[in-house]
């Protein structure tokens, strides 16, 4: 039976065929080119020895630590942030609660309360220090 | 990894337990970083990548369908990693660092010093021209060459037709042919 080939094989049939996702009628119907055309010829070769190329960079995956740990402290870290977080917002609460209703004279209430703010704004100065300082950290990258 | 334990697996994860999640990135730690070193060439920012990667997967577990394999969608994620790590201009093809990690093959062993000095000349070459395709070009080169995935699942993982995977495929390989044999003459 004579079938109808196509006057030229397009690019998605050349790639199907050169990576082996033809069905066999479509093999044999690039394979009728190929016979007839010297630079479809060419072209899949080359196309052929690139893909044999690229099979051959190869990496080395199973070097070096697995990157789990880092993931697993990542990923377990927001659970221990929030239980820290809203243990301390419990604690600080009730500190502020016990303070304001304990039978302490005004000026006592006044110096603890200066001593517990002016502790604050100094831990705030730092942070906030420390956070500029690292935008401009030409190091900040490097691992240590 | 067998299909009904990797499900079993995300199953425990998505209940939040994070300790089922290791033996999940284990098995998807190799390739995940294939393709990540083949898409950033450069070991440290694609180990980054990784990383990122899998925290984001886990994040977003949730909603992941069990019924669905796990590989495709976390590749889907591991390439939008890379290629926001790509857009954010930090990354940097090395393709010393990637020679590095060039695996030793069995049989580069059986030839001699001269030998494989050419080889390892020829991958470098190679190296140099992948890093100077498109992100598109380059990923799907990576994903079918390095990775050697059918089309079905590049078609998966970038969300594309797979005629459009055999067609973008001819054009990153005319590409590469392209710079290769820019390369050759630059030399001559």
């Amino acid at each position: 039976m004579n079938r109808i080939v196509p006057a030229r094989v397009n690019h998605e049939d050349l790639m199907r065929f050169l990576d082996g996702e033809v069905t066999p009628e479509e093999r044999a119907m690039v394979e009728r080119h190929l016979e007839t055309s010297s630079e479809l010829r060419r072209e899949v070769a080359i196309f052929r020895s690139m893909k044999e190329e690229l099979q051959d960079l190869s990496f080395d995956a199973h070097g070096g630590d697995s990157v789990w740990a880092r993931i697993r402290y990542r990923i377990t870290m927001p659970v221990g942030w929030v239980l820290s977080g809203s243990g301390l917002a419990a604690w600080l609460g009730y500190g502020i609660w016990a303070f304001l209703w304990a039978p302490s004279g005004f000026w006592m209430k006044l110096a603890t309360a200066g001593v517990a703010i002016g502790i604050l704004v100094l831990l705030a100065h730092v942070i906030w220090d420390r956070y500029k300082e690292y935008g401009t950290d030409p190091y900040r990258n490097v691992h240590r | 990894m067998l299909p009904d334990l990797e499900r079993e697996l995300l199953r425990k994860c998505q209940a939040g337990n994070s300790r089922f999640f290791e033996p999940i990135v284990r098995a998807y730690e190799p390739s995940g970083l294939r393709i990540a070193l083949g898409m950033l060439g450069n070991p440290d920012d694609a180990r980054d990548a990784l990383q990122d990667a899998f925290v984001k997967a886990w994040q977003s577990l949730g909603r992941f369908d069990l019924k669905r394999p796990f590989g495709p969608w976390f590749y889907r994620i591991l390439r939008n990693q890379c290629r926001d790590a790509l857009r954010s201009r930090k990354v940097r093809f090395r393709v010393e660092a990637l020679d590095e990690q060039l695996e030793m093959r069995p049989a580069d062993a059986e030839y001699g010093p001269e030998r494989r000095r050419e080889r390892k000349s020829a991958r470098e070459r190679l190296w140099k021209a992948l890093s100077e395709l498109s992100e598109d070009h380059r990923e799907i080169l990576v994903l079918k060459e390095i990775e050697g995935f059918r089309y079905g699942e590049i078609a998966g993982i970038l969300g594309i037709p797979e005629g459009t995977v055999a067609s973008r495929l001819f054009h990153a390989r005319r590409a590469l042919a392209a710079v290769l044999k820019g390369t050759e003459a630059h030399d001559a």
